[in-house]
C-alpha cells in the first residue's frame, strides 16, 4: 500500500513540475514575443493600479480610465510612431507590493509611472528623485506640490488642501452668519490628515469657529458617537475627508440625528453613487473636485471618453474617478509628446523639463488648465463645488484662490 | 549517500554535514549566493527579490523557532517587527547612532517588547496565548497611528528612515543600494540560520521540543517551563527585530500600514507551508509565500488573460489562486514542504522497492 500511493504521489509531483514549468516556458514565449516586432517605437511606462485591493472600488474605475486612454492613443497611431506600453501592476494597496513593482518599472527603464495611493506615492517619493522618473498620482496631497521636496511628483489637478480651501471661501460667502462654525471630520490615515493643518489655517483667516477634530475611521460603519459631538458644538459645517463608504456613513447618520450641517466632502469622498448610498441625506452638501462630472458633453475632452466607452466596453458604468485617471494617463503622454516633439530623448528628466513649462494647459476643459512651475507644481487653484439636488448631481460654484506662495506644500 | 547509518559517535550523529551529499550542496548553495548578485549586478528587481527574502526569512526563522519548537502560538511577530523597525529608526533619528547599533537597539527593543507578550505564556496555551499575542498586534497598530504619539512615531504619516552607512559607505537610497544591501541582509540571514540550527540542537532545543510535546512532562522532568517559553519569546522576537530593522532601511520609508495583521497572519503561513519546526520549512515557506504571488503576477496571470477578454477578471483571480494553491499544498502535505520534499528523497532512495 505504501509503495501505491508513493508511486501516485511522485506521478502528481512530475505532472504538478512538468505544469509549472510549461507554464514557465509559456510566460517566457510571450515575454520574447512582445519586444521584438515594436522594439525600436515603443515606450513603456509604468502604472500601479489598485483593483482587488481596499481601495479597489474607485481604484478599478481610475485604472480603466488610464489603459482606455492609452489604449486610444495607440489605435491613433501612438505618439509619431511610438507606441506606448503600459506595464501596470495591480498592488492591492500593499506598500511591498508597490515597491516590487517599482523595481520592476527600473529595471524596465521607464520615464513615467502613474501612481495611485498616497502610502506608496510617499514610499516611493524620495526614490523617484534620485532615479529621475516623473511620477504622476492620484494623490493629489500637497506635500507633492512642492518641488523642494518632492521634484519628480506632478499633481493634475488642484491638491487637497487648496480644494479644502476653496470650499471654505465658498461656504463663507454663502453663509449669512458672521462667524460660521466648522468641524474637521477625517480617518486617521496620511490622506485625511495631510489637509487638515491648511484648511484650519485659513478657516480661522477667513473667521470661522473651528471645533474639535473628529476621527471617523474608513471602515467605519457608524458615526453616531462622534456626530453627536459635532450637533452639540452646533457647526453650520464639516469637512469630511474619508472615502466613499465613510462619507455615506457619516451623512446617513447626520440625517438621522436631525442635524441641519452642510458637509464639505474631499475629492475621493464621493461619486455618483452617493446618491444610491446615502439617498435623500446626500442632498444640498458641499462636494469637491475641480474637474467635470463623467459624461459632460460640454468638455471637449469627452468626446473621446465616449467613444472609448462605447467601443470598449458600452456596459460598464463610469464616475468621476475615471476621468482622475484618464486625465494622469493625458498628462503622462502629454509629457511623452512634448519631449518626442523636440527630438529629444523620453527620459524622466526631459518630461520634467518640459512639464515645467507647461502655462495654463488646458486639458480638454476636464479639468482646470495646468501650470506647472519649475518651483511650484501647484497645477492650478481653482476647484468646483457640486451638489445634490433632486437625486441628480449640479455644478454649485467655482472658487479660484490666489497661488498664495505661504501655502506650497501645505 | 551510504545505504544504512553507520554512526559510531555522539558528535557524528550530532554534526550538522552527515553525509558527503550535503558538504556539495552546500557549498554549491555557498557559491549560488556568492554569484547571485554579480549576475544580477544591473537587474534590481532580482537583487530586491534576494533582499526582500533574506529579511523576511531571518523573521521566520524566529517564528519558526517560537510556534515550530517551542510550541507557542503567536500573531504577533507582525507587531515585534514593527517595534525592531520603529525603534532602530527612531534611536537613528533622534540620536543619530550608526546603522549597525540602531539595528541592536531595534532587535534589543523587540525582545524586551516579545518579553513582556510572553507573560501570558505562563498561564494561556494554544489559542488562549494567540489571542494575547494578537493583542500585541493591535497595541502596536493603536501606538503607532495614535496622533498624540506622532512626534515620536511620525503618526499615520510615518517616518523616512535615515541612510545606513557601513564602514563608512553609504548602503542605502543610492542608486546600487539593492547592490549594496545584498552583502548585509544575505550573510546575516545565513549568520541567523545557522545559529538558529545550532541552537534548536543544543540543550535549549531539546528543552523548547520537550515542552511542545507535552509541557506537563517537561515540567515534571525538571524544566522550567515558563523561563523557556520566555526565552523562546525573546529569541523569536529578536531576530523579528532584527528583520524590521533591516526592512526599514531598505525600504527608507516606515509606516504603520506595513505591519498589519495580514503580515502576522502571513508569517504563520510561511512556517505552516514551509514545514513547522524546520528550518528549510522556514526558508522554502519564505520564499514560496513571497514569490507566489509575483510569479501568479507576472507569468500565470498574462498566460490565462489571454483566454479571459478582460484583464480585470484574470487579475481578480489572482488571490483566488493564492488561496487555492496554498490549500492544495495543505491537503497534499499537512507537515509541509519540507516534509514533502524529505518523501521524494526517501522514495527515490528506495527507487525500485516500495520500502
Amino acid at each position: 500500500m505504501r509503495g501505491v500511493t508513493r508511486r501516485d504521489f511522485l506521478k502528481y509531483v512530475g505532472v504538478a513540475g512538468s505544469m509549472a514549468l510549461g507554464v514557465q516556458f509559456l510566460g517566457c514565449a510571450q515575454k520574447e514575443v512582445t519586444p521584438t516586432p515594436a522594439a525600436k517605437k515603443e515606450i513603456a511606462i509604468g502604472a500601479l493600479f489598485d483593483i482587488t485591493g481596499p481601495t479597489g472600488d474607485v481604484g478599478k474605475d481610475y485604472a480603466q480610465g488610464v489603459q482606455d486612454y492609452v489604449g486610444l492613443v495607440n489605435e491613433r497611431g501612438g505618439i509619431d510612431g511610438y507606441t506606448i506600453k503600459l506595464a501596470s501592476v495591480d498592488y492591492a494597496y500593499q506598500v511591498p507590493e508597490a515597491l516590487s513593482a517599482y523595481k520592476n518599472f527600473k529595471s524596465m527603464n521607464v520615464p513615467g509611472i502613474i501612481g495611485w495611493g498616497t502610502g506608496d506615492t510617499d514610499a516611493l517619493k524620495q526614490d523617484i528623485a534620485r532615479d529621475k522618473i516623473v511620477y504622476i498620482s492620484a494623490s493629489y496631497s500637497p506635500k507633492l506640490t512642492n518641488p523642494a521636496e518632492a521634484p519628480y511628483n506632478f499633481v493634475t489637478i488642484t491638491d487637497y488642501t487648496s480644494q479644502l480651501r476653496a470650499v471654505l471661501k465658498f461656504a463663507k460667502e454663502n453663509s449669512d452668519k458672521d462667524k460660521p462654525k466648522v468641524v474637521f471630520i477625517y480617518p486617521n490615515v496620511p490622506y485625511g490628515r495631510d489637509p487638515i493643518e491648511g484648511g484650519k489655517e485659513y478657516a480661522k483667516e477667513l473667521g470661522f469657529e473651528i471645533g474639535d477634530d473628529e476621527i471617523v475611521s474608513l471602515k467605519a460603519t457608524s458615526a453616531m458617537e462622534q456626530l453627536q459631538r459635532v450637533k452639540e458644538f452646533g457647526a453650520d459645517f464639516a469637512w469630511v475627508g474619508g472615502t466613499i463608504s465613510s462619507t455615506s456613513v457619516i451623512l446617513k447618520n447626520a440625517m438621522d440625528l436631525g442635524m441641519d450641517t452642510t458637509f464639505m466632502v474631499n475629492v475621493w469622498g464621493w461619486d455618483k453613487r452617493i446618491i444610491d448610498l446615502a439617498g435623500k441625506a446626500a442632498e444640498g452638501h458641499y462636494y469637491n473636485w475641480p474637474g467635470v462630472l463623467w459624461g459632460d458633453k460640454s468638455a471637449k475632452g469627452m468626446a473621446d471618453i465616449m467613444y472609448a466607452h462605447n467601443t470598449w466596453h458600452p456596459n460598464d458604468t463610469h464616475t468621476i474617478h475615471y476621468i482622475k485617471g484618464w486625465l494622469n494617463a493625458m498628462m503622462m503622454l502629454k509629457g511623452i509628446k512634448m519631449v518626442v516633439d523636440k527630438g529629444e530623448e523620453v527620459t524622466g528628466y526631459n518630461i520634467k523639463q518640459e512639464f515645467e513649462t507647461l502655462r495654463n494647459y488646458d486639458p480638454e476643459g476636464l479639468a482646470p488648465p495646468i501650470s506647472w512651475y519649475p518651483d511650484d507644481h501647484r497645477p492650478s487653484m481653482i476647484s468646483k463645488i457640486y451638489t445634490v439636488k433632486g437625486g441628480k448631481i449640479e455644478l454649485l460654484g467655482k472658487e479660484e484662490l490666489e497661488r498664495r506662495k505661504d501655502w506650497l506644500g501645505k | 549517500m551510504p545505504s544504512g547509518v553507520f554512526k559510531t559517535s555522539y558528535a557524528e550523529d550530532m554534526a550538522f554535514i552527515k553525509w558527503p551529499v550535503h558538504r556539495i550542496a552546500l557549498a554549491l548553495a555557498a557559491l549560488f549566493l556568492v554569484v547571485y548578485p554579480f549576475v544580477f549586478r544591473d537587474n534590481i528587481y532580482m537583487l530586491y527579490w534576494a533582499n526582500y527574502i533574506a529579511i523576511f526569512l531571518i523573521a521566520t526563522l524566529g517564528i519558526n523557532i517560537l510556534t515550530g519548537y517551542a510550541g507557542q502560538i503567536s500573531l504577533g511577530h507582525g507587531a515585534f517587527m514593527a517595534v525592531g523597525a520603529y525603534a532602530s529608526t527612531i534611536t537613528a533619528i533622534k540620536l543619530g547612532l550608526p546603522f549597525p547599533l540602531t539595528m541592536l537597539v531595534g532587535a534589543i527593543s523587540s525582545m524586551l517588547f516579545g518579553l513582556i507578550f510572553g507573560i501570558p505564556s505562563l498561564r494561556l496555551k494554544g489559542f488562549y496565548l494567540a489571542i494575547a499575542t494578537l493583542a500585541a498586534q493591535y497595541l502596536v497598530d493603536f501606538l503607532l497611528v495614535n496622533p498624540k504619539l506622532a512626534w515620536l512615531t511620525g503618526g499615520s504619516a510615518g517616518l523616512i528612515v535615515p541612510e545606513a552607512s557601513l564602514m563608512g559607505f553609504e548602503i542605502t537610497k543610492l542608486s546600487g543600494s539593492d547592490f549594496y544591501f545584498y552583502f548585509v541582509t544575505v550573510p546575516l540571514a545565513v549568520f541567523f540560520f545557522i545559529f538558529a540550527a545550532n541552537l534548536t540542537r543544543s540543550d535549549v532545543g531539546r528543552t523548547w521540543v520537550a515542552i511542545r510535546d507535552n509541557d506537563i512532562a517537561a515540567e515534571i522532568m525538571g524544566i522550567n517551563v515558563f523561563k523557556y517559553k520566555l526565552l523562546a519569546f525573546a529569541i523569536a522576537s529578536f531576530y523579528a527585530g532584527i528583520a524590521g530593522s533591516l526592512w526599514a532601511y531598505y525600504i527608507g520609508y516606515l509606516t504603520p500600514e506595513h505591519y498589519t495583521i495580514e503580515l502576522s497572519i502571513d508569517f504563520v503561513a510561511m512556517i505552516l507551508i514551509g514545514g513547522l519546526g524546520r528550518h528549510w520549512g522556514s526558508l522554502i515557506g519564505t520564499v514560496f509565500v513571497l514569490t507566489l504571488p509575483e510569479v501568479l503576477k507576472r507569468v500565470i496571470i498574462p498566460a490565462i488573460s489571454g483566454f479571459v477578454p478582460v484583464t480585470f477578471t484574470a487579475e481578480s483571480l489572482r488571490p483566488i489562486i493564492f488561496g487555492a494553491i496554498i490549500i492544495l499544498f495543505l491537503i497534499a502535505e499537512p507537515h509541509g514542504i519540507v516534509e514533502l520534499l524529505r518523501k521524494i528523497k526517501e522514495y527515490l532512495r528506495l527507487f525500485p522497492f516500495p520500502y
